[in-house]
Parts: C-alpha cells; structure tokens; sequence
C-alpha cells in the first residue's frame, strides 16, 4: 500500500515533468509543470524517509505533503513555531541532508522556493501578478529571461528534476526488492 | 528464520555493494563507517541547525545510531527517545536518531543508564567540543551504576 501511494507520487512527477518538456505550450505553462514534478519529486523523497510516529502524521501531511513548496513549507513551519514536533524538525534536516548530493546546484531548492500563489506582489505561474517594475503582467507575458532568473535555466532545470526522479524511482525499486 | 535473515542480508549487501561477515550460525550485516561519517558531515553541513557533535552508538544494529548534538534545538525533556528514518537515496540504511541540544543530551545520559553505557562504547564521527563532554560524562555515569 505504501508502495502502491510512493509510486503514485512519483508516476505523477514524471507526467508533470513530461508536460514541461512538450514544446507547444506556452513558457508559463512548461514552467509551471517544472515546478509540479520538482514538488511531487520532493514529496516522494520525503515519503520514502518518514517513518515518523503515528501522532505526528497530521503535521507530515499538513506542513509537507499537501501543501506546495513542501521544503520551503516545513521551513517556514518550524521556523515559526519552535514547539513543532521533533520528528518534522528531524526530516527536513534529513531531507536537507540527501539533497547536498542530489541537488548540488540547488536547482531543486530554487523551483521549491517559488510557490504558486494568488498574492499580486509575488511573481506566479498561474495568475496574473506585478513585476518588480509594478507593472501588471500575466504570466504568458514573461520571456525566457525573465523565467530564467525565476526558476532557473530550462534545461538546466529540467535535467536535474529528471534525474532526481530516477534516483527517487532507484530508491524505491530497491526498497521493494529487500522489503 | 535464520536463512531468511541471511538471504535478507546478503541481499542487502549485494545491492548496497558492502562487506557481509560470516559467522557459524548467523550472517550479520555491518553499515560501513564511512557512510556514517558521509551522513554526518552532510549533516554538520547544514546551513539551519548544523550538527556540532555526534555518536555511532550500537554499531551492531541494522540501523544507524547516531546521537546527534544540535545545539539550536530548544530544550528536550524526552531527547533521548530515537526518531527513525527509512532508508534514502543517498544514505542507503535505515536511521536512528536521538537528537537533541548538549545539556538535553546530558540529562537524557543521566535518565537512561542504557544509552550512557551505548555512549560510553560509542564511537566519536564528529566533534566539534561537543561530542567528547558527553562520551565522557556517559562514561561517568556508566562507571557510577
């Protein structure tokens, strides 16, 4: 069962990434399933890790697992509230920790720090916003630049997420053949 | 029972490309130093709450012990109960962590006379001026009981 959700994240996240790479649509769109495979990718990391208690499960789900920007979510999270359980704490230092290798440039770091949000001030994949000029735009209006210093590099980006999610697909392939 | 925690073990070893000791009777499967001394470093590396000091205690376990001093973590009355993590892509083993700031950890040594002795026998992965204090003070303890 467990197994069954970890490969239903991860077969998503390849879906997404496969999206971002189709060369029809608009940049705003590629970028935004960028952004989807490098949080579902993510989130599986954290699946196959937690093994946290059955009382902190509520917090697993509320602060990282539905919630967008998971890393950055958690982060927040505990930065807000020192009181936030242990084990919370403890994954996002672990998962932290596996991404020094993972994600040497910190390209992944950088996509989950950019979360889809309705905020105007806040640059967004979806909705309409103001640029840092105060002018409005929506976000089919922005060219590769101005994505570029958003995300990251396309490619560039798109290649890490790719191999994170084989790595993240090794890992569970593995687990299931000792399991 | 115990072939099928041989065949488990030499699986593992197999996969994870690491040394299986052979005994008469059972087949025990060691986690390498050097991929503990990996995971900590990743973990002093840390740019929020860095690890300043940490412990491979019970280096018999399929686990990885690991006492862990953090010195940003808020006091803990409860620091010596382990938190455990599955296996992951870059440390291949499953983890135990009993985490927590150096006078937490030190009140947890003089509550749990089984993690001092664990302490006490444990090996040094990192010290930054934490780790030492408290294998001595476990020792201490250890000694007193």
């Amino acid at each position: 069962m467990a197994d069954e959700r970890l490969r239903a994240w991860i077969r998503q996240a390849r879906a997404d990434l496969d999206a971002a790479r189709l060369p029809n649509g608009a940049e705003c769109h590629r970028r935004y399933w960028l952004q989807q495979a490098c949080e579902k990718g993510i989130k599986a990391l954290g699946l196959i890790l937690w093994r946290g208690a059955v009382a902190d499960e509520a917090g697993f789900q509320r602060f990282f697992l539905h919630h967008h920007s998971p890393l950055k979510q958690l982060r927040d999270e505990i930065g807000a509230d020192p009181a936030s359980a242990k084990s919370l704490r403890l994954l996002l230092r672990q998962l932290d920790a596996e991404l020094q290798n993972l994600d040497g440039e910190g390209l992944l770091r950088k996509v989950d720090a950019t979360t889809p949000t309705t905020d105007p001030a806040d640059a967004s994949y979806r909705y309409p916003f103001r640029d840092s000029a105060g002018q409005e735009m929506a976000p089919v209006d922005w060219q590769t630049a101005d994505w570029d210093a958003y995300q990251g590099n396309f490619d560039g980006v798109t290649a890490s997420i790719g191999r994170f999610l084989r790595s993240v697909e090794n890992r569970r392939q593995r687990g299931r053949s000792i399991a | 029972m115990v072939l099928r925690e041989e065949a488990l073990a030499e699986r593992i070893a197999l996969l994870l490309g690491s040394p299986v000791y052979r005994s008469p009777r059972i087949l025990t499967f060691m986690i390498p130093k050097e991929n503990v001394v990996e995971l900590v470093d990743a973990h002093a590396r840390l740019e929020q709450e860095p690890t300043t000091g940490a412990i491979w205690i019970r280096p018999e376990a399929s686990e990885a012990w690991l006492v862990e001093v953090i010195p940003t973590m808020a006091d803990d009355e409860k620091a010596e109960e382990p938190t455990f993590f599955n296996p992951g892509v870059e440390f291949r083993f499953p983890l135990v962590l009993i985490a927590g700031n150096r006078r937490s950890l030190e009140a947890a040594l003089r509550r749990k006379l089984d993690l001092a002795r664990a302490v006490a026998d444990g090996t040094v992965v990192l010290d930054l001026g934490d780790a030492a204090p408290l294998v001595q003070l476990a020792r201490e303890i250890s000694r007193a009981a």
